[in-house]
Protein backbone atom coordinates (compact mmCIF):
# COMPACT_ATOMS: atom_id res chain seq x y z
CA UNK A 1 0.00 0.00 0.00
CA UNK A 2 1.26 3.55 -0.64
CA UNK A 3 1.53 5.94 2.07
CA UNK A 4 -0.86 8.94 1.80
CA UNK A 5 1.31 10.67 4.81
CA UNK A 6 4.91 9.97 5.84
CA UNK A 7 6.47 11.79 8.51
CA UNK A 8 10.39 11.58 8.73
CA UNK A 9 12.57 12.50 11.77
CA UNK A 10 10.15 15.17 12.59
CA UNK A 11 11.79 17.66 15.81
CA UNK A 12 9.81 20.29 17.22
CA UNK A 13 10.01 22.52 20.22
CA UNK A 14 8.15 24.97 22.01
CA UNK A 15 9.81 28.08 23.21
CA UNK A 16 8.59 30.35 25.41
CA UNK A 17 10.05 33.20 28.63
CA UNK A 18 13.64 31.98 27.62
CA UNK A 19 13.20 28.78 27.90
CA UNK A 20 13.13 25.66 25.12
CA UNK A 21 11.17 22.38 25.49
CA UNK A 22 11.74 19.52 23.48
CA UNK A 23 8.17 18.01 22.62
CA UNK A 24 8.42 15.57 19.61
CA UNK A 25 11.51 13.85 19.19
CA UNK A 26 12.36 12.31 15.77
CA UNK A 27 9.12 11.15 14.94
CA UNK A 28 8.84 8.72 11.75
CA UNK A 29 5.47 7.64 11.14
CA UNK A 30 3.92 6.35 7.48
CA UNK A 31 -0.33 6.55 7.27
CA UNK A 32 -1.22 4.24 4.36
CA UNK A 33 -3.99 5.49 2.11
CA UNK A 34 -7.74 4.19 3.25
CA UNK A 35 -5.84 3.19 7.07
CA UNK A 36 -7.33 4.00 10.30
CA UNK A 37 -3.99 4.44 12.38
CA UNK A 38 -4.49 4.96 15.93
CA UNK A 39 -1.61 7.03 17.95
CA UNK A 40 -1.75 6.24 21.70
CA UNK A 41 0.58 7.40 24.25
CA UNK A 42 -0.10 9.16 28.19
CA UNK A 43 -1.28 12.70 28.68
CA UNK A 44 1.49 15.32 27.34
CA UNK A 45 3.17 12.78 24.74
CA UNK A 46 2.94 14.64 22.42
CA UNK A 47 -0.54 13.48 20.27
CA UNK A 48 -1.92 16.37 19.42
CA UNK A 49 1.02 18.73 19.05
CA UNK A 50 1.99 16.01 16.08
CA UNK A 51 -2.01 16.30 14.94
CA UNK A 52 -1.67 20.16 15.23
CA UNK A 53 1.49 19.86 13.06
CA UNK A 54 0.21 17.88 9.98
CA UNK A 55 -2.80 20.20 10.03
CA UNK A 56 -0.58 23.74 10.43
CA UNK A 57 -2.47 24.67 13.68
CA UNK A 58 0.34 24.56 15.74
CA UNK A 59 0.55 27.47 18.50
CA UNK A 60 3.30 30.47 18.27
CA UNK A 61 5.38 29.41 20.27
CA UNK A 62 6.21 26.07 18.61
CA UNK A 63 9.46 25.52 16.43
CA UNK A 64 10.12 23.04 14.10
CA UNK A 65 13.16 22.10 13.79
CA UNK A 66 14.26 19.15 11.22
CA UNK A 67 11.60 16.41 9.73
CA UNK A 68 9.08 16.21 6.55
CA UNK A 69 5.96 15.73 6.14
CA UNK A 70 5.35 13.80 2.86
CA UNK A 71 1.74 14.44 1.99
CA UNK A 72 0.95 13.04 -1.83
CA UNK A 73 3.91 13.84 -2.85
CA UNK A 74 4.92 17.08 -1.47
CA UNK A 75 6.66 18.28 1.76
CA UNK A 76 3.85 20.17 3.82
CA UNK A 77 6.69 21.85 5.23
CA UNK A 78 8.06 23.50 2.28
CA UNK A 79 4.69 24.82 1.19
CA UNK A 80 3.72 28.47 1.31
CA UNK A 81 1.27 28.98 3.96
CA UNK A 82 -1.84 29.92 1.32
CA UNK A 83 -1.26 26.53 -0.20
CA UNK A 84 -1.13 25.18 2.95
CA UNK A 85 -4.20 26.76 4.35
CA UNK A 86 -5.73 25.49 0.67
CA UNK A 87 -5.64 22.24 1.58
CA UNK A 88 -7.39 22.82 5.34
CA UNK A 89 -10.91 21.45 5.42
CA UNK A 90 -10.66 19.90 1.55
CA UNK A 91 -7.42 17.82 1.91
CA UNK A 92 -6.85 17.13 5.14
CA UNK A 93 -9.36 17.69 7.87
CA UNK A 94 -10.40 17.93 11.75
CA UNK A 95 -12.85 16.10 13.88
CA UNK A 96 -12.07 18.06 17.10
CA UNK A 97 -12.56 16.86 20.66
CA UNK A 98 -15.02 18.60 22.47
CA UNK A 99 -18.02 18.77 20.29
CA UNK A 100 -19.70 21.02 23.32
CA UNK A 101 -17.39 23.86 21.91
CA UNK A 102 -16.28 23.28 18.48
CA UNK A 103 -19.23 24.65 17.00
CA UNK A 104 -20.22 28.45 16.98
CA UNK A 105 -23.10 28.78 19.37
CA UNK A 106 -24.74 31.72 17.85
CA UNK A 107 -24.59 30.42 13.48
CA UNK A 108 -27.13 27.24 13.11
CA UNK A 109 -25.82 24.13 11.90
CA UNK A 110 -26.69 24.30 8.64
CA UNK A 111 -25.07 27.26 8.25
CA UNK A 112 -21.53 26.01 9.79
CA UNK A 113 -21.81 22.87 7.78
CA UNK A 114 -22.69 25.07 4.48
CA UNK A 115 -18.93 27.35 5.06
CA UNK A 116 -16.87 24.23 3.81
CA UNK A 117 -18.76 23.62 0.79
CA UNK A 118 -19.25 26.96 -0.52
CA UNK A 119 -15.57 27.59 0.35
CA UNK A 120 -13.73 24.16 -1.21
CA UNK A 121 -16.41 22.98 -3.54
CA UNK A 122 -17.47 25.98 -4.35
CA UNK A 123 -21.40 25.55 -4.32
CA UNK A 124 -23.43 28.30 -3.97
CA UNK A 125 -25.61 28.83 -0.49
CA UNK A 126 -28.74 27.10 -1.64
CA UNK A 127 -26.42 23.88 -3.26
CA UNK A 128 -24.57 23.50 -0.23
CA UNK A 129 -27.68 23.57 2.49
CA UNK A 130 -29.19 20.84 0.09
CA UNK A 131 -25.69 18.68 0.09
CA UNK A 132 -25.44 19.59 3.98
CA UNK A 133 -28.63 18.07 4.19
CA UNK A 134 -27.37 14.57 2.58
CA UNK A 135 -24.57 15.14 4.46
CA UNK A 136 -26.96 15.04 8.01
CA UNK A 137 -28.36 11.95 6.49
CA UNK A 138 -25.05 10.21 5.84
CA UNK A 139 -23.94 11.08 9.51
CA UNK A 140 -27.78 9.71 10.89
CA UNK A 141 -29.11 12.78 12.23
CA UNK A 142 -33.15 11.85 12.42
CA UNK A 143 -34.58 15.36 11.37
CA UNK A 144 -32.37 16.30 8.56
CA UNK A 145 -33.94 19.18 7.67
CA UNK A 146 -35.19 20.14 11.23
CA UNK A 147 -31.24 20.10 12.25
CA UNK A 148 -30.19 21.97 9.42
CA UNK A 149 -31.87 24.89 10.72
CA UNK A 150 -30.87 24.42 14.71
CA UNK A 151 -28.60 25.75 16.47
CA UNK A 152 -25.99 23.84 18.59
CA UNK A 153 -26.90 24.12 21.99
CA UNK A 154 -30.45 22.61 20.67
CA UNK A 155 -28.55 19.28 19.86
CA UNK A 156 -27.01 16.58 22.10
CA UNK A 157 -23.06 16.07 22.29
CA UNK A 158 -23.25 12.94 19.93
CA UNK A 159 -25.69 14.96 17.76
CA UNK A 160 -23.01 17.61 17.66
CA UNK A 161 -19.88 15.20 17.44
CA UNK A 162 -21.81 13.70 14.33
CA UNK A 163 -22.06 17.08 12.87
CA UNK A 164 -18.55 17.86 13.30
CA UNK A 165 -17.97 14.64 11.50
CA UNK A 166 -20.45 15.62 8.69
CA UNK A 167 -18.14 18.56 8.45
CA UNK A 168 -14.85 16.74 8.52
CA UNK A 169 -15.84 14.34 5.60
CA UNK A 170 -18.02 16.84 3.65
CA UNK A 171 -15.06 17.54 1.06
CA UNK A 172 -13.85 14.02 1.54
CA UNK A 173 -10.59 14.96 2.24
CA UNK A 174 -7.90 11.94 1.78
CA UNK A 175 -6.42 12.42 5.43
CA UNK A 176 -8.36 13.19 8.84
CA UNK A 177 -6.93 14.25 11.83
CA UNK A 178 -9.51 12.78 15.16
CA UNK A 179 -8.05 14.14 18.26
CA UNK A 180 -9.98 12.41 20.83
CA UNK A 181 -12.89 12.74 19.15
CA UNK A 182 -14.84 10.25 21.46
CA UNK A 183 -13.40 11.14 24.75
CA UNK A 184 -16.08 13.44 25.90
CA UNK A 185 -19.05 11.47 24.97
CA UNK A 186 -20.04 8.65 27.32
CA UNK A 187 -19.82 5.12 26.50
CA UNK A 188 -22.43 4.04 24.70
CA UNK A 189 -22.56 7.06 22.48
CA UNK A 190 -18.64 7.03 21.96
CA UNK A 191 -19.50 3.51 20.30
CA UNK A 192 -22.20 4.48 17.95
CA UNK A 193 -19.82 7.55 16.91
CA UNK A 194 -16.83 5.14 16.04
CA UNK A 195 -19.06 2.51 13.81
CA UNK A 196 -20.09 5.76 12.03
CA UNK A 197 -16.69 6.97 11.85
CA UNK A 198 -15.49 3.55 10.57
CA UNK A 199 -18.06 3.14 8.41
CA UNK A 200 -17.74 6.71 6.39
CA UNK A 201 -14.20 6.31 6.21
CA UNK A 202 -14.73 2.73 4.53
CA UNK A 203 -17.22 4.06 2.36
CA UNK A 204 -14.75 6.97 1.33
CA UNK A 205 -11.11 5.77 1.45
CA UNK A 206 -10.12 8.29 3.91
CA UNK A 207 -7.17 7.45 6.06
CA UNK A 208 -7.21 8.69 9.53
CA UNK A 209 -5.12 9.43 12.29
CA UNK A 210 -6.73 8.72 15.47
CA UNK A 211 -5.70 10.07 18.33
CA UNK A 212 -6.24 8.23 21.46
CA UNK A 213 -5.12 6.93 25.06
CA UNK A 214 -7.49 4.54 25.68
CA UNK A 215 -6.26 1.18 23.97
CA UNK A 216 -9.96 -0.27 23.80
CA UNK A 217 -10.79 2.71 21.19
CA UNK A 218 -7.96 1.42 19.18
CA UNK A 219 -8.94 -2.35 19.21
CA UNK A 220 -12.37 -1.41 18.06
CA UNK A 221 -11.59 1.11 15.48
CA UNK A 222 -7.65 1.00 13.98
CA UNK A 223 -5.79 -1.13 11.36
CA UNK A 224 -2.22 0.02 12.44
CA UNK A 225 -1.05 1.62 15.69
CA UNK A 226 1.86 3.72 16.79
CA UNK A 227 3.10 4.21 20.27
CA UNK A 228 4.24 7.46 21.63
CA UNK A 229 5.84 8.62 24.76
CA UNK A 230 8.02 11.65 25.18
CA UNK A 231 7.41 12.92 21.85
CA UNK A 232 8.92 9.27 20.43
CA UNK A 233 7.35 6.58 18.58
CA UNK A 234 8.50 3.55 20.68
CA UNK A 235 6.54 1.21 17.80
CA UNK A 236 4.45 0.86 14.84
CA UNK A 237 2.81 -2.15 14.01
CA UNK A 238 -0.94 -3.85 13.14
CA UNK A 239 -3.30 -3.43 15.80
CA UNK A 240 -3.60 -7.07 16.00
CA UNK A 241 0.28 -7.79 16.32
CA UNK A 242 0.89 -5.39 18.79
CA UNK A 243 -2.19 -6.59 21.08
CA UNK A 244 -0.62 -10.30 20.62
CA UNK A 245 3.05 -9.75 20.44
CA UNK A 246 3.95 -6.23 22.23
CA UNK A 247 7.73 -4.85 21.30
CA UNK A 248 8.31 -2.43 23.18
CA UNK A 249 8.45 -2.69 27.60
CA UNK A 250 6.17 -0.09 27.47
CA UNK A 251 3.61 -1.16 24.97
CA UNK A 252 3.87 -4.53 27.13
CA UNK A 253 2.72 -1.86 30.35
CA UNK A 254 0.08 0.04 28.38
CA UNK A 255 -1.82 -3.35 27.48
CA UNK A 256 -1.80 -4.47 31.25
CA UNK A 257 -2.69 -1.09 32.20
CA UNK A 258 -5.84 -1.34 30.42
CA UNK A 259 -9.00 -2.53 32.55
CA UNK A 260 -10.68 -5.58 30.63
CA UNK A 261 -13.43 -7.41 31.34
CA UNK A 262 -11.85 -10.97 31.20
CA UNK A 263 -9.19 -10.08 33.33
CA UNK A 264 -9.46 -10.20 37.37
CA UNK A 265 -8.87 -6.86 39.49
CA UNK A 266 -5.12 -8.25 40.63
CA UNK A 267 -4.73 -8.25 36.83
CA UNK A 268 -5.04 -4.42 36.37
CA UNK A 269 -1.16 -2.71 37.16
CA UNK A 270 -0.14 0.81 36.96
CA UNK A 271 2.98 1.10 34.63
CA UNK A 272 5.93 0.84 36.37
CA UNK A 273 7.58 4.24 37.97
CA UNK A 274 11.04 2.82 36.54
CA UNK A 275 10.02 2.11 33.21
CA UNK A 276 8.63 5.94 32.86
CA UNK A 277 12.14 7.13 34.30
CA UNK A 278 13.77 5.05 31.48
CA UNK A 279 11.79 6.69 28.87
CA UNK A 280 12.83 9.63 30.29
CA UNK A 281 16.53 9.25 30.42
CA UNK A 282 16.03 8.02 26.78
CA UNK A 283 14.33 11.38 25.96
CA UNK A 284 17.20 13.71 27.88
CA UNK A 285 19.37 11.45 25.64
CA UNK A 286 17.93 11.98 22.49
CA UNK A 287 18.29 15.62 23.55
CA UNK A 288 22.32 15.66 24.33
CA UNK A 289 22.42 14.26 20.75
CA UNK A 290 21.23 16.70 19.40
CA UNK A 291 23.00 19.67 21.30
CA UNK A 292 26.26 17.58 20.51
CA UNK A 293 25.57 17.14 16.69
CA UNK A 294 24.51 20.62 16.76
CA UNK A 295 27.80 22.08 19.10
CA UNK A 296 30.20 19.79 16.74
CA UNK B 1 -29.88 10.01 23.31
CA UNK B 2 -29.97 13.20 26.16
CA UNK B 3 -33.23 15.04 25.19
CA UNK B 4 -32.88 18.70 25.06
CA UNK B 5 -35.55 20.82 26.16
CA UNK B 6 -35.96 23.84 23.99
CA UNK B 7 -35.18 27.36 25.22
CA UNK B 8 -37.93 29.49 25.75
CA UNK B 9 -38.16 32.06 22.87
CA UNK B 10 -35.90 34.95 23.11
CA UNK B 11 -39.66 36.97 23.03
CA UNK B 12 -40.92 34.99 25.61
CA UNK B 13 -37.71 35.91 27.90
CA UNK B 14 -37.26 39.79 26.85
CA UNK B 15 -41.49 39.81 27.79
CA UNK B 16 -40.52 38.61 31.07
CA UNK B 17 -38.05 41.06 32.07
CA UNK B 18 -39.51 44.21 33.62
CA UNK B 19 -36.45 46.28 32.66
CA UNK B 20 -36.65 45.18 28.72
CA UNK B 21 -40.50 45.57 28.58
CA UNK B 22 -39.86 49.18 30.02
CA UNK B 23 -37.17 50.09 27.67
CA UNK B 24 -38.76 49.09 24.49
CA UNK B 25 -42.09 50.50 25.63
CA UNK B 26 -40.06 54.52 25.88
CA UNK B 27 -38.13 53.26 22.54
CA UNK B 28 -41.90 53.08 20.93
CA UNK B 29 -43.39 55.88 22.59
CA UNK B 30 -40.36 57.75 21.01
CA UNK B 31 -40.68 56.53 17.85
CA UNK B 32 -44.44 57.05 17.19
CA UNK B 33 -43.99 60.60 18.45
CA UNK B 34 -41.48 61.25 16.35
CA UNK B 35 -42.98 59.73 13.36
CA UNK B 36 -46.66 60.85 13.76
CA UNK B 37 -45.52 64.41 15.35
CA UNK B 38 -47.33 66.81 12.61
CA UNK B 39 -50.56 64.86 13.54
CA UNK B 40 -50.39 64.40 17.26
CA UNK B 41 -48.81 68.48 18.12
CA UNK B 42 -51.94 70.50 18.60
CA UNK B 43 -49.95 73.85 16.99
CA UNK B 44 -47.14 74.49 14.66
CA UNK B 45 -44.14 74.53 16.71
CA UNK B 46 -42.59 77.48 15.45
CA UNK B 47 -45.75 79.40 14.80
CA UNK B 48 -45.41 82.81 17.53
CA UNK B 49 -48.32 84.53 18.89
CA UNK B 50 -47.26 87.19 21.38
CA UNK B 51 -50.39 87.88 22.57
CA UNK B 52 -50.58 84.68 24.18
CA UNK B 53 -47.41 84.73 25.51
CA UNK B 54 -46.20 82.61 28.88
CA UNK B 55 -49.76 81.32 29.21
CA UNK B 56 -49.71 78.65 31.83
CA UNK B 57 -51.36 74.95 31.92
CA UNK B 58 -54.66 75.14 31.22
CA UNK B 59 -55.90 73.99 34.38
CA UNK B 60 -54.46 77.63 35.65
CA UNK B 61 -57.07 80.56 35.60
CA UNK B 62 -55.25 82.43 32.90
CA UNK B 63 -55.19 78.89 30.87
CA UNK B 64 -56.09 78.64 27.29
CA UNK B 65 -57.92 75.50 26.37
CA UNK B 66 -55.93 74.45 23.60
CA UNK B 67 -52.67 75.19 25.12
CA UNK B 68 -52.60 72.34 27.30
CA UNK B 69 -49.06 72.77 29.31
CA UNK B 70 -48.89 76.90 28.27
CA UNK B 71 -46.88 78.59 26.07
CA UNK B 72 -43.36 79.82 25.79
CA UNK B 73 -41.59 83.76 25.89
CA UNK B 74 -43.05 83.98 22.00
CA UNK B 75 -46.36 82.42 22.71
CA UNK B 76 -45.21 78.89 20.77
CA UNK B 77 -47.03 75.81 22.35
CA UNK B 78 -44.74 73.97 24.88
CA UNK B 79 -46.40 70.05 24.13
CA UNK B 80 -46.10 71.02 20.16
CA UNK B 81 -42.19 72.24 20.53
CA UNK B 82 -41.30 69.11 22.87
CA UNK B 83 -43.25 66.93 20.12
CA UNK B 84 -41.02 67.89 17.66
CA UNK B 85 -37.76 68.07 19.86
CA UNK B 86 -38.46 64.36 19.93
CA UNK B 87 -37.60 63.97 16.40
CA UNK B 88 -34.24 65.60 16.90
CA UNK B 89 -33.53 63.58 19.79
CA UNK B 90 -34.27 60.08 18.30
CA UNK B 91 -32.78 60.93 14.74
CA UNK B 92 -29.26 62.01 16.83
CA UNK B 93 -29.66 58.85 19.05
CA UNK B 94 -30.27 56.56 16.39
CA UNK B 95 -27.48 58.02 14.17
CA UNK B 96 -24.79 58.78 16.39
CA UNK B 97 -25.33 55.98 18.23
CA UNK B 98 -24.86 53.48 15.08
CA UNK B 99 -21.87 55.34 13.65
CA UNK B 100 -20.03 54.94 16.57
CA UNK B 101 -20.91 51.74 16.73
CA UNK B 102 -20.01 50.93 13.27
CA UNK B 103 -16.42 53.02 13.97
CA UNK B 104 -16.09 51.53 17.22
CA UNK B 105 -16.70 48.11 16.39
CA UNK B 106 -14.58 48.15 12.97
CA UNK B 107 -11.58 49.35 15.09
CA UNK B 108 -12.09 46.67 17.61
CA UNK B 109 -12.29 43.94 15.60
CA UNK B 110 -8.94 45.05 14.05
CA UNK B 111 -7.10 45.47 17.28
CA UNK B 112 -8.78 42.29 18.94
CA UNK B 113 -8.23 40.02 16.26
CA UNK B 114 -4.99 40.85 14.38
CA UNK B 115 -2.81 42.02 18.16
CA UNK B 116 0.21 43.73 17.91
CA UNK B 117 1.26 46.89 16.30
CA UNK B 118 -2.44 47.00 14.96
CA UNK B 119 -3.77 46.57 18.16
CA UNK B 120 -0.89 49.06 19.92
CA UNK B 121 -1.76 52.16 17.95
CA UNK B 122 -5.87 51.32 18.30
CA UNK B 123 -5.57 51.27 21.63
CA UNK B 124 -2.90 53.71 22.58
CA UNK B 125 -5.56 55.75 20.66
CA UNK B 126 -8.28 54.87 22.51
CA UNK B 127 -6.77 55.38 26.14
CA UNK B 128 -5.48 59.04 25.08
CA UNK B 129 -9.06 59.87 24.19
CA UNK B 130 -11.12 58.60 26.72
CA UNK B 131 -8.91 60.81 28.60
CA UNK B 132 -10.48 63.87 27.53
CA UNK B 133 -13.81 64.71 29.29
CA UNK B 134 -16.45 64.20 27.06
CA UNK B 135 -18.74 67.13 27.34
CA UNK B 136 -15.51 69.48 27.03
CA UNK B 137 -14.09 67.68 24.01
CA UNK B 138 -17.94 67.64 22.11
CA UNK B 139 -18.13 71.84 22.90
CA UNK B 140 -14.72 71.68 21.43
CA UNK B 141 -15.05 70.02 18.42
CA UNK B 142 -18.67 71.39 17.39
CA UNK B 143 -17.19 74.39 17.97
CA UNK B 144 -14.34 73.51 15.55
CA UNK B 145 -16.91 71.84 12.71
CA UNK B 146 -19.50 74.60 13.23
CA UNK B 147 -23.02 74.51 14.72
CA UNK B 148 -25.58 71.91 13.24
CA UNK B 149 -27.23 68.95 13.37
CA UNK B 150 -24.51 66.98 11.53
CA UNK B 151 -21.83 68.80 13.71
CA UNK B 152 -23.13 66.91 16.66
CA UNK B 153 -23.70 63.88 15.33
CA UNK B 154 -20.11 63.97 14.09
CA UNK B 155 -18.99 65.36 17.38
CA UNK B 156 -20.90 62.28 19.14
CA UNK B 157 -19.14 59.80 16.95
CA UNK B 158 -15.88 61.21 17.09
CA UNK B 159 -16.17 60.72 20.94
CA UNK B 160 -18.23 57.65 21.51
CA UNK B 161 -16.41 55.08 19.19
CA UNK B 162 -14.08 54.42 22.02
CA UNK B 163 -17.05 53.23 24.45
CA UNK B 164 -17.40 50.09 21.48
CA UNK B 165 -13.89 49.83 20.34
CA UNK B 166 -12.88 48.59 23.85
CA UNK B 167 -15.71 46.56 24.57
CA UNK B 168 -15.50 45.06 21.56
CA UNK B 169 -11.52 44.44 21.16
CA UNK B 170 -11.77 42.54 24.66
CA UNK B 171 -14.66 40.32 23.66
CA UNK B 172 -12.57 39.73 20.55
CA UNK B 173 -9.39 38.81 21.65
CA UNK B 174 -11.85 36.33 24.14
CA UNK B 175 -13.53 34.87 21.02
CA UNK B 176 -10.46 33.79 18.92
CA UNK B 177 -9.21 31.53 21.49
CA UNK B 178 -12.37 29.90 21.27
CA UNK B 179 -12.78 26.58 19.77
CA UNK B 180 -15.28 26.81 17.25
CA UNK B 181 -12.80 29.99 15.90
CA UNK B 182 -9.83 27.28 15.84
CA UNK B 183 -12.16 25.02 13.59
CA UNK B 184 -12.97 27.60 11.57
CA UNK B 185 -9.40 27.90 10.86
CA UNK B 186 -9.19 23.95 10.58
CA UNK B 187 -11.86 23.96 7.87
CA UNK B 188 -9.61 26.78 5.99
CA UNK B 189 -11.55 30.09 6.02
CA UNK B 190 -9.51 33.12 6.09
CA UNK B 191 -9.19 35.60 8.55
CA UNK B 192 -11.54 37.61 7.00
CA UNK B 193 -14.16 34.65 6.79
CA UNK B 194 -13.38 33.91 10.54
CA UNK B 195 -14.19 37.64 11.99
CA UNK B 196 -16.97 37.92 10.04
CA UNK B 197 -18.85 34.42 9.75
CA UNK B 198 -17.12 33.23 13.47
CA UNK B 199 -16.43 36.21 15.60
CA UNK B 200 -19.08 38.80 15.07
CA UNK B 201 -22.43 37.22 15.17
CA UNK B 202 -21.40 36.64 18.79
CA UNK B 203 -20.54 40.31 19.70
CA UNK B 204 -24.31 41.02 18.02
CA UNK B 205 -25.95 40.43 21.67
CA UNK B 206 -23.07 42.70 23.25
CA UNK B 207 -23.47 45.50 20.54
CA UNK B 208 -27.20 45.42 20.99
CA UNK B 209 -26.99 46.33 24.91
CA UNK B 210 -24.07 48.61 24.17
CA UNK B 211 -25.81 50.28 21.36
CA UNK B 212 -29.81 50.93 23.48
CA UNK B 213 -27.20 52.43 25.94
CA UNK B 214 -25.45 54.63 23.82
CA UNK B 215 -28.56 55.58 22.25
CA UNK B 216 -29.35 57.32 26.14
CA UNK B 217 -26.05 58.99 26.18
CA UNK B 218 -26.70 60.63 22.71
CA UNK B 219 -29.54 62.66 23.78
CA UNK B 220 -27.46 63.48 26.42
CA UNK B 221 -25.20 65.12 24.66
CA UNK B 222 -27.24 66.40 21.95
CA UNK B 223 -29.07 68.58 24.86
CA UNK B 224 -26.12 69.34 26.30
CA UNK B 225 -24.72 70.84 22.69
CA UNK B 226 -28.37 72.53 22.37
CA UNK B 227 -28.58 74.03 25.97
CA UNK B 228 -24.96 75.87 25.07
CA UNK B 229 -26.32 76.83 21.82
CA UNK B 230 -23.72 74.73 19.95
CA UNK B 231 -26.56 72.10 18.12
CA UNK B 232 -29.86 73.15 16.02
CA UNK B 233 -30.20 77.10 15.62
CA UNK B 234 -31.73 78.33 18.52
CA UNK B 235 -35.41 78.71 17.41
CA UNK B 236 -35.79 75.03 16.29
CA UNK B 237 -37.13 72.89 18.81
CA UNK B 238 -35.22 70.86 20.11
CA UNK B 239 -35.58 69.33 24.26
CA UNK B 240 -32.19 71.45 24.91
CA UNK B 241 -33.46 74.42 23.63
CA UNK B 242 -36.67 74.21 25.44
CA UNK B 243 -34.40 73.42 28.61
CA UNK B 244 -32.32 75.98 27.97
CA UNK B 245 -35.54 78.94 27.29
CA UNK B 246 -37.43 77.48 30.31
CA UNK B 247 -33.85 77.97 32.24
CA UNK B 248 -34.06 81.37 32.08
CA UNK B 249 -37.17 82.13 32.87
CA UNK B 250 -37.22 79.59 35.85
CA UNK B 251 -38.33 82.21 38.28
CA UNK B 252 -41.48 83.81 36.54
CA UNK B 253 -42.72 80.59 34.44
CA UNK B 254 -41.52 77.30 36.22
CA UNK B 255 -43.44 75.01 33.84
CA UNK B 256 -41.66 75.97 30.47
CA UNK B 257 -38.88 73.42 32.05
CA UNK B 258 -41.40 70.29 33.16
CA UNK B 259 -42.21 68.44 30.32
CA UNK B 260 -38.89 68.63 27.96
CA UNK B 261 -36.90 68.02 31.44
CA UNK B 262 -39.70 65.15 31.72
CA UNK B 263 -39.04 63.93 28.11
CA UNK B 264 -35.47 63.50 28.71
CA UNK B 265 -35.08 61.51 31.82
CA UNK B 266 -37.74 59.01 30.08
CA UNK B 267 -35.70 58.68 27.33
CA UNK B 268 -32.70 58.04 28.98
CA UNK B 269 -33.91 56.16 32.05
CA UNK B 270 -35.92 53.86 29.58
CA UNK B 271 -32.90 53.29 26.57
CA UNK B 272 -30.69 52.59 30.11
CA UNK B 273 -33.21 50.04 31.69
CA UNK B 274 -33.46 48.75 27.44
CA UNK B 275 -29.73 47.68 27.45
CA UNK B 276 -29.88 45.89 31.32
CA UNK B 277 -32.62 44.36 30.55
CA UNK B 278 -31.35 43.10 27.17
CA UNK B 279 -27.59 42.20 29.10
CA UNK B 280 -30.25 39.94 31.09
CA UNK B 281 -31.72 38.19 28.57
CA UNK B 282 -28.90 37.57 26.39
CA UNK B 283 -26.42 36.68 28.47
CA UNK B 284 -27.75 33.28 29.59
CA UNK B 285 -26.95 32.50 26.06
CA UNK B 286 -23.96 33.67 24.81
CA UNK B 287 -22.43 32.59 27.94
CA UNK B 288 -23.62 28.78 26.71
N1 LIG C 1 -0.03 25.84 23.74
C1 LIG C 1 0.88 25.25 24.54
N2 LIG C 1 1.64 25.99 25.37
C2 LIG C 1 2.56 25.42 26.19
N3 LIG C 1 2.79 24.12 26.25
C3 LIG C 1 2.07 23.31 25.47
C4 LIG C 1 1.08 23.83 24.57
N4 LIG C 1 0.51 22.80 23.91
C5 LIG C 1 1.13 21.69 24.37
N5 LIG C 1 2.05 21.97 25.30
C6 LIG C 1 2.92 21.03 25.99
O1 LIG C 1 3.38 20.08 25.06
C7 LIG C 1 3.39 18.79 25.60
C8 LIG C 1 2.63 17.85 24.70
O2 LIG C 1 1.28 18.29 24.65
P1 LIG C 1 0.15 17.56 23.83
O3 LIG C 1 -1.05 18.43 23.89
O4 LIG C 1 0.63 17.21 22.48
O5 LIG C 1 -0.08 16.26 24.70
P2 LIG C 1 -1.09 15.07 24.37
O6 LIG C 1 -0.28 13.87 24.09
O7 LIG C 1 -2.07 15.48 23.35
O8 LIG C 1 -1.77 14.88 25.79
P3 LIG C 1 -3.33 14.67 26.12
O9 LIG C 1 -3.56 13.20 26.07
O10 LIG C 1 -3.44 15.20 27.51
O11 LIG C 1 -4.12 15.43 25.13
C9 LIG C 1 2.79 18.89 26.99
O12 LIG C 1 3.85 18.80 27.92
C10 LIG C 1 2.16 20.25 27.05
O13 LIG C 1 2.33 20.80 28.32
MG1 LIG D 1 -4.15 16.03 23.33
Amino acid sequence: MSAILKISQLSLCLRYAGISERILRGISLAIDSGEVHGLVGESGAGKSILGQTILDILPRIAVIESGTIDFDGQNLLRLAPTQRRGLLGSEIALIPQDPMTALNPVRRIGQQLADTLVLHLKLNRKDALDRACELLEEVRIKHPRRALRQYPHELSGGMRQRVLIAIAFSCKPRLIVADESTTALDVSVQRQILRLIRELQVSSGTSILFITHDLGVVAKICDRVSIIHSGRILESDAVKRIFSMPEHEYTRALLKATPRYDHGKHQFRPIPKALISTLQLEAKEYDRRIRDSVDA
Amino acid sequence: MVNVRPDPSFVYRICHEPRAVFGLFVLCVLTVIALTAPWLAPHDPLEQDLLYSFLPPTWYPQGEGSYLLGTDNLGRDIISRTVYGTRIALVVAVVAASLACLLGTVLGLLAGYFGGKVDLVISRVVDIWMSFPAVLLSIVLVAVIGAGLHAVIIAIVIIDWTRFCRVVRAETMVQKELDYVASGVTIGLSRIQLLLNEILPNLVPLLIVLLSMEMGIAIVVETILSFVGLSVASDTPSWGNLIQEGRQYIHQVPWLLGLPVFCLIFSVVGLNALGDGLKQVIDPVSRR
